[in-house]
């Protein structure tokens, strides 16, 4: 999907005023500058393409944010602003756990959600 | 069906909702506009933009339905149908976070100084400690209690306003109250309840406050 | 250290030394970029880190206030910093206040109610950033030099006052 026709400007207010108190909550405390492995994102479309792709899909480690609060809500908004974006697509593996409990955080997805942190963070810039 | 189409409009009802009300808990409150509505086996129902659920049903007390919930999404419109067995006989589309209602203020006071030749007020608000709805306008209402309908009014967005002497009568009892609205931007909604009234006389031209 | 914008790898070349110890690198940044950068004792790599340069940003402080008057409130503007996400504050109180009030906005446009203009009050500002857009490791700016105002006109200084209470 090609991010370049969101409303960013209303997705950014979303980030501000929801979405952030939720990856604050997922990261309890903990400073997201902790981690060391660090995501650039160079513009708007491209942040929330990378965003996209790190918090709806399973990578390094971490299987699934996808349930999470701040995903939910970061799917809410992607789906309201970006014309034809067709939300989150539940993949099978998504499937299968959706009735299970939210996973335990690991370090792993800690470090997934400190990169997308940084991601929105330079995003809202 | 039991009811038709002219008397699904006779079912008009208003919303509003607190958030972080209780803890990270948030409150939502329907009433219907017509309180001499039957509202006997009529039931409140949300659904979407919502956590983990399609749908929530409201709790009844009395004439006003409520929800008490973690799992409002926050992002997105909600719709709200009033549905009688099972049958929704009217609905409105509602966002939760446009039909916000703060938590009145509290601890008013007033202190007089004499040196500045003003009254300092100060209040209290819970909005203060919270994540979401953070920015509020307040409305400070004062009246000399003599003149019941004379109300001044100051709009601030902050706890903290300095009456000033020779703006008010000498010697003379005072009433002040404040309530809160959300400050329009992503948050919006109604005014509070006001607060709380704060009693004061003001000294006579040289003398002191009691 | 690195550059996301520039792949070659160079040496600090101006050290900030304190007490004869090597304490910091002083590095021209033009725009935001992560910075990628290692410390080492001799060959003993002792720390490797990369990071936004807006990570551990600290604005530089408000200038040139303006003040504009009407009734009991004030507008305090000034020009805004060329990036977005700041947060100015200001800071009031007359000489009968015992502390100051703070007020903040988005923009360096910031309107503070309840004043009496007859009174003499101090002002002064600062720029922050937001937690959400920075992150937790940035830094204030110094406050702005302390201005005086009474009856919409600048003052050289406030005459000290009995503060209250008595």
């Amino acid at each position: 999907y090609n991010f370049t026709d969101c409303d960013f400007e209303k997705i950014r207010k979303k980030y501000q005023e929801v979405i952030y108190h939720a990856l604050d909550k997922y990261m309890n405390g903990r400073k997201s500058t902790g981690f060391n492995n660090h995501i650039y994102c160079e513009d708007p479309p491209d942040c929330l393409t990378k965003i996209d792709r790190i918090t709806f899909y399973p990578n390094h480690g971490c299987t699934s944010l996808a349930k999470e609060i701040f995903a939910v809500r970061t799917n809410a908004a992607l789906t309201l602003q970006c014309p034809g974006y067709s939300g989150m697509q539940m993949n099978n593996t998504q499937a299968k756990t959706k009735r299970k409990k939210r996973e335990a955080t690991t370090n792993k997805c800690r470090e997934q959600v400190s990169r997308l942190m940084e991601l929105w963070r330079r995003f809202s810039r | 069906g039991d009811f038709d189409d002219a008397e699904l409009d006779d079912y008009p009802f208003s919303c509003y909702s607190q958030l972080e009300v209780d803890g990270s808990q948030h409150l939502l409150t329907c009433t219907f506009d017509d309180p001499d509505v039957n509202s006997t086996n009529l039931e409140f129902e949300i659904c979407g933009a919502l956590l983990d659920v399609k749908c929530l049903t409201f709790n009844k007390l009395r004439e006003m339905y409520f929800i008490k919930t973690k799992k409002f999404l926050l992002i997105g419109d909600s719709e709200i149908c009033v549905k009688l067995k099972e049958k929704k006989i009217t609905c409105r589309k509602m966002n939760v976070v446009k039909i916000v209602k703060p938590e009145a203020p509290f601890d008013i006071r007033v202190i007089y100084r004499e040196g500045a030749n003003d009254f300092l007020v100060t209040f209290n608000t819970s909005h203060l400690q919270k994540k979401y709805v953070k920015e509020l306008l307040h409305e400070v209402a004062y009246r000399e209690e003599k003149h019941e309908n004379d109300w001044m009014h100051v709009n601030l967005s902050s706890t903290k306003l300095a009456l000033l002497q020779r703006k008010l009568q000498p010697d003379a009892m005072y009433e002040i109250k404040v309530r809160s609205i959300p400050n329009p931007d992503y948050f919006e909604g109604f005014w509070s309840e006001w607060s709380p009234s704060f009693h004061f006389r003001t000294p006579e031209i040289t003398g002191r406050m009691d | 250290h690195r550059r996301s914008s520039d792949a070659t790898r160079s040496r600090c070349s101006r050290y900030i030394v304190r007490r004869g110890r090597t304490a910091g690198c002083l590095l021209e940044a033009s725009k935001d970029e992560i910075l990628c950068f290692s410390i080492a004792n001799g060959a003993d790599v002792l720390l490797r880190k990369c990071e936004w340069l807006s990570a551990y940003l600290k604005p530089s402080s408000p200038k040139d206030l303006n003040f504009w008057w009407r009734r009991e409130a004030v507008t305090v503007t000034c020009s805004d910093l060329p990036y977005k996400r700041l947060l100015y504050e200001i800071q009031y109180k007359s000489v009968f206040d015992t502390e100051w009030q703070s007020k903040e906005g988005e923009t360096c446009n910031v309107t503070m109610e309840g004043l009496d203009s007859e009174k003499c009050y101090f002002f002064r500002a600062r720029v922050k950033t937001m937690e959400s857009s920075y992150g937790s490791d940035t830094y204030p700016s110094d406050w702005s030099e302390v201005t005086h105002q009474q009856r919409g006109e600048l003052r050289d200084s406030c005459p000290e006052k009995k503060l209250f209470p008595k």
